[in-house]
């Protein structure tokens, strides 16, 4: 049960996000293609500009995703080597630090000592 | 799986409608930047605001309309070159 409902909330964000786009890409091509308010109706130009901008506007979405996806993926494999090899060498691992976290807790030593448990050798699990 | 269940149903209604709400406000925005000039001179709209707005409302219905098209024949495309190339795989295999 708890698989079909997990498909569905991913459709339904697609589609949220599909919608979004929608609505983004309508405005952003009004206002960059329709500068003429002499008629009721797109013009020639009004219209072929606007199907320029949808295709192009798409296609950067597309590419912009691509090159998201690829750097993270990149990030996420450097993390979890220096992961493994700090734990080979029996360090700390030297992660890029979380800005966010480091600005809502000023550090501290208490805190330092709080948020980086001793290494527990006895646990086997 | 051919029909929506209630459920899905709503939830399809209230997506249209939050999406509804949303282009309703850009383009109100949009078209208070293409006719309305910030110089308020006096509260009354003048006949060419007037007139800009209705055709400013007209041609953004228009391009929504054109965008839609737009999008669903690029996703059918992109449906299809999936297609073609799942089916290559398999014909491979």
């Amino acid at each position: 049960m708890d698989k079909i409902s997990m498909v569905e909330e991913q459709n339904a964000r697609n589609m949220k996000d599909f919608l979004e786009l929608y609505n983004k890409l309508t405005e952003r091509c009004f206002l960059q293609c329709v500068v003429n308010f002499n008629n009721r109706s797109l013009s020639d130009y009004e219209y072929k500009c606007a199907e320029q901008c949808a295709g192009r506007y798409v296609k950067y979405n597309q590419r912009l995703m691509l090159t998201f996806v690829d750097k993270q993926s990149a990030k996420q494999e450097a993390m979890i080597k220096e992961i493994e090899k700090a734990a080979a060498e029996g360090r700390e691992p030297k992660l890029p630090g979380m800005p966010l976290q480091a600005a809502v807790t000023p550090p501290t030593e208490e805190n330092a000592k709080k948020s980086i448990p001793p290494l527990d050798n006895s646990r086997t699990t | 799986m051919s029909g929506l269940t209630k459920q899905q149903e709503k939830l399809v209604a209230d997506l249209e409608m939050e999406m509804m709400a949303d282009m309703y406000n850009r383009m109100s925005s949009s078209c208070q930047k293409k006719c309305i000039p910030p110089r308020y001179k006096d509260s009354e709209l003048t006949k060419g605001e007037t007139v800009c707005i209705d055709r400013c409302v007209s041609k953004f219905l228009e391009l929504h309309d054109l965008i839609g098209k737009k999008l669903t024949a690029m996703s059918q495309q992109d449906e299809e070159r999936v297609r073609q190339m799942q089916a290559q795989m398999m014909g491979q295999k």
